[in-house]
């Protein structure tokens, strides 16, 4: 892998894409923020949706190249190698955009404070502004870059739509799971297994796998990242004009 | 630089594309890469810089396969396609973009391009310019990249007649001793004065790869009979001019090279002219 492609990739995606962002993303998202400083009762739930969204479809737009043969062509010529593509795909996803979208939102509270302290001079600027609307929890990150991680492979996999069809995906993968697992446990439950036994008490106690192992979630978001990225990797190699 | 060994491709499972074909690209020449619609002619030549992969056979860059496609293959290589993409930008910004991914790219020879296109005072966004205008660009910079292989898809597509002039005389002074071009058309007449190399794909094989040289050596086209001699007819057509006849060149003859003519020849001999130029 060469750094110098990697600076290549980066610099000919600003020179494309830089007006875009600017205007069509960090703007909008700095607006929501601003206006949602006069909102009664003050929420941020607005602002973190927007970033959420903006954020997890970013893939999309990334590799919207490969929606169409000519592009896809133009796109696969550009000499630089496909990890040196699938890497350059990564930083911005996971670090551009993600920075660029918290820098607009810190911006939009700051200036909306700002306007709002015209109209209400007794307003206090407090830390909560800030933890009101970014992530709470290190759980929330790891979700966050699981999601845009999946975006990622399904823009290089599905090429066409890729965000729609990653949602209808996902929700057939989990419909169809939770319809086996809530059969196969109820009709054992009721079938088989008295009152008070211990797959009962699996189904009443919702909390039971998490209780004595909080880092499952993480270590299966940081597997799923990697899954991901390494599935977007070969896919790449695969992918033809 | 180029090889196609015993390459098999077909879209659709039940039909091949190619069965078998074997392809040699020397450096210093100009390739006319002939055949009919359908041929495959766009697909053979993205096998060749590893944007589709052979089902069997191989297509090597140098001698690594294309399918790997490495910086080092990509950046010798210019793809000019029929159906041109550009991005939202401008004449100076595409260059500043694109440019750096080519070493040898240079500037001056693609202003010089474009001033001899017309296109050096376009400022607008490259996107929004006439299928032609974008057709000038892009031949002005695939040019420029000074790639040891140039291959292009149709490029006089789309030029109004001045410009398929310019285009000639532009290819022409391009032209050296490392640099292969590959050009693949349907508009023979605009490759005439070109090309020193015919390559025909038909019905899966390469029938003919051969170049100008050794095709007058073998073949006389003649017109009305003028220059005659025993020895088999190809292909006769009859015009208002007059009747145009491709034979074999038993005396060694000199006669000017008809793409058409060679063509029709080519598809309606196909086994002979295999043999004839193996």
């Amino acid at each position: 892998m060469n750094i110098n492609n990697i600076i290549k990739l980066l610099k000919a995606y600003f020179y494309e894409n830089w007006q875009n962002d600017v205007i069509f993303n960090f703007v909008v998202i700095l607006a929501i923020t601003m206006l949602s400083m006069f909102m009664s009762p003050f929420d941020t739930g607005v602002v973190s949706f927007a970033a959420v969204i903006l954020m997890v479809y970013y893939p999309c737009r990334l590799f919207s190249k490969l929606q169409n043969p000519s592009s896809r062509m133009h796109y696969l010529m550009v000499p630089a190698t496909n990890e040196e593509k699938v890497v350059t795909g990564m930083i911005l996803a996971n670090i551009y955009y993600v920075l660029g979208i918290v820098l607009s939102i810190a911006i939009g509270l700051l200036l909306g404070f700002g306007l709002a302290k015209i109209f209400y001079p007794d307003l206090m600027f407090t830390s909560d502004l800030f933890k009101s609307a970014f992530p709470s929890s290190w759980m929330s990150v790891l979700l966050l870059y699981t999601s845009i991680a999946a975006t990622f492979f399904a823009a290089i996999y599905f090429k066409k739509s890729p965000f729609w069809k990653l949602l209808l995906t996902g929700f057939v993968i989990s419909t169809v799971l939770g319809i086996v697992m809530s059969v196969t446990v109820w009709l054992n439950a009721k079938a088989v297994l008295p009152a008070g036994s211990f797959t009962r008490n699996f189904i009443k106690t919702e909390s039971y796998i998490y209780s004595g192992n909080d880092w499952f979630p993480y270590v299966f978001c940081c597997i799923m990242i990697v899954y991901f990225y390494a599935m977007s990797f070969l896919r790449m190699r695969e992918t033809e004009a | 630089m180029i090889k196609l060994k015993n390459v098999e491709f077909g879209y659709d499972q039940n039909r091949k594309l190619f069965n078998g074909v074997n392809w040699q690209l020397e450096p210093g020449h100009f390739y006319g890469l002939l055949g009919r619609n359908g041929a495959g002619k766009t697909t053979l030549l993205k096998i060749m810089t590893g944007l589709l992969f052979p089902q069997a056979g191989e297509a090597l860059i140098g001698d690594e396969p294309a399918y790997k496609r490495t910086a080092e293959q990509m950046s010798d290589i210019y793809f000019l396609q029929e159906e041109i993409y550009v991005p939202h930008l401008r004449v100076k910004q595409f260059e500043a973009a694109f440019a750096p991914f080519y070493p040898n790219f240079s500037h001056e020879q693609f202003m010089k391009y474009l001033t001899e296109m017309e296109m050096d005072n376009m400022t607008g966004f490259i996107d929004k310019f006439s299928h032609g205008q974008k057709k000038k660009v892009m031949i002005a910079f695939a040019l420029a990249t000074n790639v040891p292989l140039l291959i292009m898809d149709e490029p006089t597509n789309g030029l109004d007649i001045p410009s398929k002039s310019i285009f000639r005389k532009i290819m022409a002074s391009s032209a050296d001793e490392q640099k292969t071009v590959i050009i693949s058309t349907h508009q023979v007449r605009d490759l005439h004065s070109l090309i020193d190399a015919v390559s025909i794909l038909d019905n899966g094989r390469m029938i003919l790869n051969a170049s100008v040289e050794v095709i007058s050596d073998k073949l006389l086209f003649d017109m009305n009979d003028e220059k005659t001699q025993a020895g088999k007819v190809f292909y006769t057509e009859e015009t208002p001019r007059g009747v145009h006849q491709v034979k074999e060149n038993l005396k060694h003859l000199d006669s000017p090279l008809d793409l058409e003519l060679l063509f029709n020849a080519a598809v309606q001999n196909k086994n002979e002219f295999t043999e004839m130029f193996q």
